[in-house]
């Protein structure tokens, strides 16, 4: 019997029990436990990599079989949960020092591993139940990290929690449904079912179960939750929020849509657009909204972690636009764009963490100048928002490359403009970023500042190197996801190491060459810059300080309020809010509910005694009229 | 030699033992404390003994004096009686454990035998075979729960106590006027009897008899809106007592209304009544628990709630809804009971009962606050805890009937279950995270509350992690009430 993959599900798990025993040997036992064993899940993932193991069948639940497979894709998905987790435990071990109770970090190992295993059992998982079972778990252990940060993020994570099991719930009725028609909840017999079961109930199954993926992905108008808790969550959990957590929607959504519906079953049941199904069609214009939305949230935002988180939102609506485009190329781009933004908003969160680890402050108004101090961390984070923002050669590029591309060959202008639009406004947020934290002016309370400790280092490091390693070969990525597609059905991609080759009807693309072009204009530029320069010399009186005598705390440039006059353009969008709806309503449930609990366990003896009179009454009614009371 | 799996044994040592705690004073002042822990302990052996035996044949059968039935009172325990009996001797035994340790007030001796009257009536109301029985069952456990919740003296308990009391009489008052009316259809007291004569009598003959017996027991049932004593007795009780009375008796009564409508009012229409008042009492118990500042009194709002849930899965009417109301009643039992132990260890500790003070205790308490936090998590249908098991169950069952009305209900249903995590992480959340403004000298529960909790809290985990057997043995509970077969049985085995 092989019991590999019910190995590689407990590992982290085990690991994470064993974590808070070793906590209570020493503290260094614990990190060491920690460390090991997501080191060694992450090993028996590269053992088992690629390899296909069909159906282990690992328990049994109300006559359907609880299975654990792979394909290609689960295995793209378990690489970054498990590598994520790893390089987060490893910063954690110096960033978490800051907390002095031991039994915390103790609980907050065991979580981080929990969490781990959960997501690897939501990627192994071959039925439905397993999946939501794991599903829940990923949602209350990872709600525990969250509040690990501190007083406002209770309030986050209180929010998280709540939506997160509304949308779990929105699921369960869905796999309730499916349930009571197939009876087995395993992927291929629901397909089968849903191959053979009627429009309506189709849709509404699939409904049911975007609404629990679109919690977790933060798809608009469901992402209220994330910027709180992205942001107040500890800089270590971050990235693994921001990075791996909010993938398995897409994940999701993708297991949905491609392996128990099919597109072409999506095509016969409802009507296209753009030869997209309507379903489908309606999610790409939600996620092009998360993009431009988020976008322009993020360019307002004055907290760095606030505003990488409003960058998650924008950037998942990546990943979930190209996966709703329903054509290889299209899907191939929203999966590879999961795996990049998990490496590049990783590494942001983590520079960004560093920064914090150092100053204590993630207000970007009151940093600054720290290139001098932190070259290291400046340079990590400039690979980051270079990712980010889409520019070749980093690996941001070509996975928005293959999203466009898709939506030129659909015709789909107004998406395509969208998603353009909240590629520029990422260029000014990541502007905005590395502006404020590292360059102006350094404010004289971090004179003392120094790079983070090695171990901090380390996985900024590694992150960095694969923004460019997946960015000049995404051929290394485009093995498992093309791989993986044709197993879904979909028509593989021509792709070599370097890009993707042309004379195919898919378009090409060679990262090296545009690189070559984008380095030459650059060093070109460069040139120019450095041969003819131009500096004023201001005297201390000139008019820019108003004549003011300047003083070390006075500030030479912007740095609150940076983008003020972009925020009176958008002010009318940035004032709607779907958050005043649903605390709107929550307010209504709870005055409603207040009022009338009052009104009926009033705490006085007759009242009561009259509901018992009124209920025999009834039923004395009901004998009068000879039982017929409905 | 004689035989212990007997079901007579499950109430006539218990009973033994109260009368001897009553007189222990004269002897020794300490054995009131442990003669309990020695009664359930053998109420325990002896169900135990009772599984294989229930396994072999199905039912166990007593009869009393030498007669046969109709005429001699018979105790019946089928699966879904023994299934009961379990947990409330397990939890007898555990209670009487914390018992121990908990109780400090005089006098001491009478709350023991009333404690232990409190459960052998439970008992009594689970395993009897005889209509009148089971109102003398209820009222000997009314009576014992009536002292119990007055028993601290304070304001709040007497009238507590009183509310009870009143509501507690009138509801004894109706069994009886029901069980006499069908009595005079049929001429019989004996259940099986009653089965097989009632179905000769027509509806309309019926349905005041039952809507009797349904109010009576409803209101000890905590069905709404006949429940308004319990958010006022739960908390005004010692917590032991809340512990048995929010795990097993509210759940007795309505195992005994799942019973009677099973034998002598299984129409179909009736199932669409009672899911009525399931929502209703879900629904009223959820939201109101959400308000309270009081942690007794927001538990038994919770009790209210989850005594919605598992009377709506028995009103599903099929043998999956069955099964999923049986197996969250094991979740109810054992998770709530242990959550009012270990919030009455927390309450000796803070010396308050707003959750205000309840503040930081996760650093403070941290062994009962990780059972309180994982019988939190099972009540609110967390995997990996049993709560998901039977949550989901009732949910599949509730949805093999694709119709509008059980979609809504789930719907409701699912939505109480956000209320539920609403107010249950709001204070997992303060416990664990929040940061008290005095540091308060405030130690673990002494070991003697602990280790009933740890022993409900090791029950718990077990049958989380390995629920297969529990399943199964709820499956074949729900099939037998189902299908009847526990009637056919008797008849074989001579109880008719």
């Amino acid at each position: 019997m092989n019991m590999s993959l019910e190995l590689l599900l407990a590992t982290p798990f085990i690991g994470g029990l064993l974590t808070y025993i070793g906590g209570k040997v020493h503290r260094w036992v614990r990190n060491l436990i920690a460390v090991l064993f997501s080191l060694a899940t992450v090993g028996e993932m590269a053992m088992y990599y690629n390899t296909t193991f069909k159906g282990v069948v690992w328990g049994s639940l109300f006559g359907s079989n609880l299975v654990l497979q792979t394909n290609p894709i689960t295995w793209l998905f378990l690489f970054i949960v498990t590598a994520i987790s790893l390089l987060v435990i490893v910063f954690s071990i110096d960033d978490m020092k800051k907390e002095e109770d031991e039994i915390v970090l103790d609980s907050y190992y065991m979580q981080l591993l929990f969490v781990e295993g959960a997501m690897v059992g939501i990627v192994l998982a071959g039925d439905l139940i397993t999946f939501f079972m794991f599903w829940e778990i990923m949602s209350w252990t990872s709600y525990f990290l969250i509040v690990h940060g501190g007083k406002k993020s209770m309030a986050a994570g209180y929010k998280y929690i709540i939506m997160s099991v509304i949308g779990a719930y929105a699921m369960f009725i869905a796999i309730a449904m499916l349930y009571a028609k197939t009876h087995s909840l395993v992927y291929s017999d629901v397909a089968l079912a849903l191959s053979q079961a009627s429009p309506s109930f189709i849709i509404w199954t699939v409904v049911l179960l975007s609404v629990g993926f679109f919690v977790k992905a933060a798809v608009m108008p469901l992402h209220t939750w994330l910027p709180d808790a992205h942001s107040e969550a500890p800089s270590p959990v971050s990235p693994l929020l921001s990075g791996v957590l909010i993938k398995m929607g897409a994940y999701g959504l993708f297991i949905v849509f491609y392996g128990l519906l099919s597109v072409n079953l999506a095509k016969n049941i409802m009507p296209s657009v753009f030869s997209t199904p309507i379903l489908l069609y309606i999610i790409q214009w939600l996620a092009a909204l998360s993009i431009v939305l988020a976008t322009f949230l993020a360019i307002m935002q004055e907290d760095a972690k606030r505003l990488l988180a409003y960058s998650s939102v924008s950037q998942i609506g990546y990943v979930v636009l190209g996966l709703a485009t329903g054509t290889s190329l299209g899907v191939a781009g929203g999966l590879f764009h999961a795996l990049n933004h998990a490496i590049f908003k990783g590494l942001l969160f983590l520079a960004v963490g560093a920064v914090i680890y150092r100053t204590g402050t993630r207000n970007m108004s009151e940093l600054g100048g720290l290139v001098k101090k932190m070259p290291f961390t400046f340079t990590a984070l400039l690979l980051g928002i270079i990712a980010l923002a889409g520019v070749p050669p980093l690996n941001g590029f070509v996975s928005k490359w293959m999203i466009y591309e898709a939506l030129i060959q659909k015709k789909e202008v107004f998406l395509l403009i969208m998603a353009f639009v909240g590629s520029t406004g990422a260029f000014l947020y990541v502007y905005r970023l590395i502006h404020s934290l590292f360059l102006g002016q350094l404010p004289e309370k971090y004179e003392n500042v120094k790079d983070v400790p090695i171990l901090m280092q380390i996985p900024i490091w590694i992150l960095a190197l694969s923004t460019i390693v997946y960015g000049i070969f995404p051929g290394l990525a485009m093995d498992v996801i093309v791989k993986g597609m044709k197993l879904f059905g979909f028509t593989p991609i021509a792709y070599n190491l370097f890009g993707f080759p042309e004379g195919t009807a898919m378009g090409s693309l060679t990262v090296i060459n545009i690189a070559a072009v984008l380095m030459t204009a650059f060093v070109a530029v460069f040139i120019i810059f450095i041969l003819f320069p131009k500096t004023r010399q201001v005297s201390q009186y000139d008019n820019y300080a108003s004549g003011q005598e300047l003083t070390p705390d006075f500030k030479y440039n912007y740095s609150f309020g940076f983008y003020m006059s972009f925020g009176r353009v958008i002010k009318p969008i940035l004032s709607m809010s779907i958050e005043r709806v649903y605390n709107y309503w929550i307010d209504a449930f709870k005055i409603f509910g207040d009022y009338y609990m009052r009104r009926i366990y009033t705490g006085n003896l007759e009242t009561y005694n009259s509901y018992i009179v009124i209920v025999v009454t009834i039923a004395a009614a009901a004998v009068l009229l000879g039982g017929k009371l409905w | 030699m004689v035989n212990l799996a007997n079901p007579i044994l499950l109430i006539v040592i218990p009973l033994l033992f109260v009368f001897l705690i009553a007189f222990s004073s004269a002897f020794s002042k300490s054995a009131a404390k442990y003669l309990p822990i020695i009664a359930f302990g053998i109420n325990v052996v002896v169900a135990m003994l009772l599984v294989p035996e229930v396994l072999k044949n199905g039912l166990v059968l007593s009869t009393t004096a030498g007669f046969k039935p109709p005429i001699a009172i018979d105790m019946i325990v089928d699966k879904l009686a023994l299934f009961l009996v379990i947990i409330a001797s397990v939890l007898g035994f555990v209670v009487s454990i914390y018992n121990v340790a908990y109780i400090d007030e005089e006098p001491e001796e009478k709350f023991y035998a009333l404690f232990t009257l409190l459960i052998t009536g439970i008992i009594w109301m689970i395993i009897t075979g005889d209509l009148f029985n089971l109102f003398v069952a209820f009222e000997v456990t009314s009576i014992a729960a009536f002292g119990l919740v007055g028993f601290h003296r304070d304001k709040g308990s007497v009238e507590a106590g009183f509310k009870y009391l009143v509501m507690g009489a009138i509801g004894g008052s109706l069994l009886l006027v029901g069980i006499i009316m069908l009595y005079a259809a049929t001429g019989t007291l004996n259940i099986i009897d009653v089965a097989q004569k009632s179905a000769e009598l027509t509806f309309q003959q019926k349905f005041l008899a039952y809507a009797l017996i349904f109010v009576g027991l409803g209101i000890e049932g905590a069905l709404f809106p006949l429940n308004a004593w319990l958010p006022d007795a739960h908390p005004a009780a010692p917590s032991s007592v809340s512990s048995i009375l929010s795990g097993i008796m509210t759940t007795a009564a309505i195992y005994a209304i799942i019973r009677i409508t099973n034998i002598i009012f299984d129409y179909n229409q009736i199932y669409l009544f009672l899911m009525f008042f399931a929502l209703l009492t879900l629904i009223f118990g959820e939201i109101a628990a959400y308000y309270q500042k009081d942690i007794k009194r927001m538990l038994a709002y919770s009790t209210i709630g989850q005594t919605g849930l598992f009377f709506f899965a028995f009103t599903i009417h099929s043998t999956n809804g069955l099964q999923g109301a049986f197996l969250q009643i094991i979740n109810h039992s054992v998770s709530k009971s242990m959550l009012f132990l270990v919030v009455g260890a927390m309450i000796v500790q803070v010396g308050s009962r707003n959750i205000e003070d309840f503040v930081g205790l996760g650093r403070k308490m941290k062994v009962s606050s990780f059972f309180l936090a994982i019988g939190m998590f099972s009540l609110m249908g967390m995997p990996p805890f049993f709560g998901f098991w039977s949550k989901l169950k009732i949910i599949f069952a509730a949805l093999q009937h694709s119709n509008a009305l059980m979609i809504g209900s789930v719907v409701i249903i699912l939505l109480m279950s956000v209320v539920e995590g609403a107010y249950f992480f709001k204070l997992l959340q303060m416990m664990f995270f929040g940061k008290a403004e005095q540091d308060r000298e405030i130690k673990e529960a002494s070991f003697g509350m602990l280790v009933p909790v740890v022993i409900l809290g090791f029950i718990l985990l077990f049958i989380s992690f390995y629920p297969t057997p529990v399943l199964d043995f709820a499956h074949q509970a729900a099939s037998d009430l189902m299908n009847k077969n526990y009637i056919n049985l008797a008849l074989k085995l001579g109880g008719l």
